[in-house]
């Protein structure tokens, strides 16, 4: 079990705002007749700017927790804020609007639109943000601008997520969430895409929760959050974020 | 384009198969719908517009001779615009080079004036000029089928005399867009036509100079019909008035709108089944798209897509695949709808306007479209708009099996484990394993339709043709004559037997209902005309009352044992109760019946006669037409064998074509339905399948499974067809009841096999192209995939 000065970090400790306020999170789901709970009262702050990771078994209720911050999910019970939107009171119009103004996501399989080309699949969400980057440069920044006119089933695995990452960026979003970005790649494809993440965050200042079950990838976090059974079983914080390239699996 | 539009463009390009199934579906619906509705407005245009430039008359009655003199007391009567007196006798006509006689009815005009009513429309040549006696005008529809024009000559039997007459012209007339002799059932072109001619010199040969027999009336606006009708009659009394009647009851006039009426409700029809068959194609297509789009769909939410854009974009997919076919429909049904026309115009006999193609009418079939795709992909639409990001995004939990009721029957004992696995799939989706079947049967059921019309004419010409009418022709008097012409017939050449005819026409009442038609009397002992119902049933003629044909028993709402008023239109014209001895559900026309004798003594006369039925020898068949072309007694000759011919060809005119289409829009449907059937089983059962291959079955054992499923539902579907089919052809054999004609309700066994191997066909083929494709499965890649 953790600490409990660990557990919540104030915004004093590290000079940034907290974006995400959660207090109290539980979530419980029926997955056919059985009942799950995947949270089970879970207190988190992320703050501007930061790389976090949060670590964890599959089961531990990580990929909830994140569909929670992302909107894409409601609690079942407990406090959850991005800045002034609360996300446990909204509706399903205003979830919609928060990941439409804020919100970036990568998917483990991607989740590209298998009938539209790299460059459409980014302007899909061109089509609909404020002032989103140019198509090209967002692919540009994931080191993709010649394959822009290929369909996803004529690149590779690790081309296909830089695809999801520079779809994901396009629109600038203020955070950018990652569920198990590499679980479906090999190491060094996996240290590409990671490397885009980083810089995502570096470059643009992207707010980035990245969930993995690999520790590792913790190396290149500010803050790794390790979630066990539903509950945050341990924060830590690191003195030197390693660079991708470094990581080791 | 936005990336989602592109989507939609990718996506109908890659179903292009069950696209096209669902388009050609769609555009067979529409174009049905378009061509006659098309039709129906133009032909409904081309006559109101003829009739008001012709001025066609509302009131029409004919008298045996009246002074012109009684039109001005006519005109005097409230309700009364316009009256217009004419002359008009029947005429036997003598065609150089024709060996048949025909029959001409000689109508008087008056050259160098504008008729007052039922104006005439030149078609070809000019009118006849003031002096020139011998010149007339022939009606289109007789100059076509003898391939008459201005110039050509021929000889006029009338009254007694022979004539020598020029046309100078080709004409259509308000009053014979239909043009029916009065001896017919059935349009004969060949051997009757209508002929106009100078009102002076028709007179002079008639002896009617300064009388009338025919008596055209226009009426006022906001006048009523039936009590001008009264008054009409109280006027005309003393000059042997056959009873004045409005236009609902004029031969030409009856039958057109009879068929406008058809068409309608044709119109409506078809394109209806086909709707719902799209509609129920775009449920199951758009469904198991969204199914396969889940994690798209989770996707564009996560990015802040709203559930209505989402929405928007399936139904936006349903609606193009409608619009497609729909657009595809209005083309093909202004071709078709020509040529629906042109078929027409062969019939109907009015300056015909070009298909009209109206806003409403392409309009009514876009929203009948669209509102049939809305439908068809609602469900679909709400499941995607409903998809919670977050779920989606899960793997789909495995489907609910469970072990059916049938298999508590312990039947499963018998199957082996692919026999299982089809009745699970059908027992896990069972509205659409139901669906598929109704479908099915659908496309069987309107393959039995559209052959069972051919059927159903073919057995109604056989049994009229050859049980109730055995006679070689029937011989029609200019008036009654005494029985002693039985005698004459008979000394005919060529002439083998002879069963003596009365005819006369009257005005049969029950109530408020009227019908004006013939009464023929037939010897009892007589077995050249006799009384078959649709099931072929012969009935003995009753020795009293009258036998009512089907129809008529229905326009006067009555049945055997009630009485009708019957007042004869010659002779003593007092109304009296006649009762009714027999309905008989024949096929053919919608004469009245009755014993010779028992006709005789109703209308209080010694034996007289106005036509006969022979027996010919046909070796001595042009000398006996001959004698009739010299006889001046007699006005008109029927054969058997020439009615038989043209009822034949207008129906193969009226509904080959359609036919042709109904076989061929069943046709598609059939395959439409199964192939996209085929395919969405395919698509749901891949990743199952390749497993199976997986674990050591062969292809043909996995193919087996997933075709199983194919046949189940098409042994069932197509006996549920013929049912259905035979529903739907009771329905079309009562829409088809007209005046004219009755059709019996039979299905050949032929028309059966061929709907059940079309259908049958249709499944083999989809099979064959989904065989192809399990062949094709990418064992390694099914299986990677999360879906």
């Amino acid at each position: 079990m953790s600490e409990p000065e660990t557990r919540v970090v104030s915004a004093g400790e590290t000079g940034r705002e907290a974006v995400f306020v959660a207090r109290g999170l539980t979530k419980t789901y029926r997955m056919g007749d059985v009942e799950v709970q995947a949270l089970r009262g879970v207190d988190l702050d992320l703050y501007d700017g930061e790389m976090a990771v949060l670590l964890g078994p599959s089961g531990s209720g990580k990929s909830t927790l994140l569909n929670i911050l992302g909107g894409l999910d409601t609690p079942t019970a407990g406090k959850v804020h991005y800045r002034e939107h609360d996300l446990f009171a909204a509706d399903d119009a205003a979830l919609t609007l928060y990941r439409r103004e804020h919100v970036g996501f990568v998917f483990q399989f991607y989740n590209l639109i298998p009938s539209l080309t790299a460059r459409e699949n980014v302007a899909l969400v061109t089509d609909i943000a404020e002032r989103p980057f140019p198509v090209e440069e967002a692919l540009a920044l994931v080191g993709l601008r010649e394959r822009m006119d290929h369909f996803p089933v004529q690149m590779s695995g690790g081309e296909q997520q830089r695809v999801a990452i520079a779809r994901a960026i396009a629109k600038r979003p203020d955070v950018l969430l990652c569920d198990e970005p590499t679980g479906a790649l090999d190491v060094t494809t996996g240290k590409v895409v990671l490397e885009a993440i980083a810089r995502v965050n570096k470059e643009l200042g992207t707010t980035v929760a990245i969930i993995t079950h690999n520790a590792s990838i913790g190396h290149m976090a500010d803050r790794v959050i390790t979630l066990h059974d539903g509950r945050i079983a341990k924060v830590t914080r690191n003195a030197v974020k390693a660079v991708p390239s470094e990581l080791a699996w | 384009m936005k990336a989602l539009t592109r989507k939609l463009v990718r996506d109908l390009a890659a179903m292009r198969g069950q696209a096209l199934a669902i388009a050609l579906v769609v555009a067979a619906g529409v174009a049905v719908f378009v061509a006659m509705l098309g039709a129906l407005d133009s032909l409904t245009a081309s006559r109101d517009s003829f009739y008001d430039q012709a001025r066609f008359a509302d009131v029409f009655v004919s008298v045996r001779r009246a002074p012109v003199g009684v039109a001005q007391r006519l005109a005097e009567i409230p309700g009364v615009s316009r009256v217009m007196t004419r002359v008009i006798a029947e005429a036997t006509l003598d065609l150089p080079g024709i060996e048949e006689s025909i029959t001409g009815r000689v109508v008087s005009i008056q050259p160098g004036r504008e008729a007052p009513l039922n104006a005439l429309y030149l078609r070809s040549g000019r009118a006849p000029e003031p002096g020139r006696d011998g010149e007339v005008l022939v009606s289109e529809a007789f100059a076509s089928a003898r391939g008459l024009a201005p110039g050509d000559r021929m000889t006029a039997l009338l009254n007694g005399r022979r004539y020598e007459l020029v046309i100078t012209g080709v004409a259509l007339s308000p009053e014979y867009v239909f043009q029916i002799g009065s001896a017919d059932s059935i349009p004969d072109d060949r051997r009757f036509g209508v002929l106009w001619m100078a009102e002076d010199p028709l007179a002079a040969a008639l002896d009617m100079r300064g009388v009338t027999n025919d008596i055209s009336i226009a009426l006022s606006p906001g006048a009523s019909e039936p009590e001008v009708i009264a008054a009409v009659d109280r006027v005309l009394q003393p000059y042997g008035c056959a009873g004045a009647f409005g236009r609902s009851l004029h031969a030409s006039d009856r039958f057109v709108t009879d068929e406008l009426r058809q068409l309608r409700t044709t119109a409506m029809f078809i394109p209806a089944i086909f709707l719902a068959v799209a509609a129920f194609l775009l449920n199951i297509v758009m469904a198991r798209t969204v199914a396969t789009e889940r994690t798209q769909i989770a996707t564009l939410k996560a990015f802040g897509y709203s559930s209505f854009r989402i929405a928007k974009h399936y139904l936006e997919q349903a609606l193009v695949l409608a619009g497609v076919g729909a657009a595809l429909g209005v083309a093909l049904g202004a071709v078709l709808g020509r040529g629906m026309l042109g078929l027409y115009t062969g019939y109907y006999r009015f300056p015909v306007m070009p298909l009209s193609l109206t806003r409403r009418t392409i309009g009514i079939a876009l929203l009948a479209t669209l509102g049939a795709a809305a439908i068809g992909a609602f469900a679909a639409v709400r499941r995607a708009a409903r998809e919670v990001p977050a779920e989606a995004m899960k793997p789909e939990p495995p489907a609910r099996f469970t072990r059916t009721w049938i298999e508590d029957l312990g039947v499963t004992r018998l199957l082996s484990p692919a026999g299982r696995m089809i009745l699970r799939g059908m027992a896990r989706r069972p509205a659409r394993a139901l669906l598929a079947i109704v479908g099915m049967a659908f496309a069987a059921a309107i393959l039995v339709v559209g052959m069972f019309a051919g059927d159903a004419f073919a057995l109604a010409m056989d049994i009229q043709f050859s049980a109730v009418q055995s006679e070689d022709a029937t011989v029609s008097f200019v008036r009654a004559l005494p029985a002693s012409a039985e005698d004459d017939l008979a000394h005919m050449p060529g002439v083998l037997r002879v069963e003596p005819m009365r005819a006369v026409g009257a005005t049969l009442r029950s109530g408020h209902r009227t019908w004006r038609t013939a009464l023929v009397g037939v010897p009892i002992d007589g077995d050249l005309r006799r009384l078959v119902d649709r099931d072929r049933r012969v009935h003995a003629l009753a020795p009293e009352g009258l036998v009512l044909g089907r129809t008529v028993a229905d326009k006067l709402d009555v049945e055997a044992g009630d009485r009708v008023i019957v007042e004869p239109l010659e002779g003593d014209r007092t109304p009296r109760p006649v009762f009714v001895s027999q309905v008989v559900d024949e096929v053919l026309g919608g004469s009245v019946v009755m014993e010779i004798g028992a006709l005789q003594r109703f209308l209080g006369e010694e034996r007289q006669i106005t036509g006969a039925l022979l027996v010919l020898d046909r070796r001595e068949e042009s000398v006996f037409h001959e004698r009739v072309k010299r006889t001046p007694a007699i006005a008109s000759v029927g054969m058997r064998r020439v009615a038989y011919q043209n009822l034949e060809r207008m129906i193969d005119d009226n509904m080959g074509t359609m036919r042709v289409f109904e076989i061929f829009f069943a046709a598609i449907i059939a395959f439409a339905i199964v192939y996209n059937n085929a395919r969405i089983a395919l698509a749901e059962r891949s990743r199952e399948l390749a497993s199976l291959r997986v674990l050591g079955f062969s292809r043909g054992e996995v193919s087996r499974i997933l075709l199983g499923e194919l046949l189940v539902s098409t042994l069932v579907a197509i006996p549920l067809g013929f049912l259905l089919g035979y529903g739907m052809a009771a329905g079309v054999a009562a829409a088809y009841a007209t005046e004219m004609m009755r059709i019996p309700l039979v299905v050949s066994s032929a028309t059966y096999a061929t709907a059940a191997l079309t259908v049958a066909v249709s499944a083999a083929l989809s099979a064959l192209i989904v065989r192809r494709k399990v062949d094709h499965l990418d064992l390694v890649g099914v299986l990677k995939t999360r879906d």
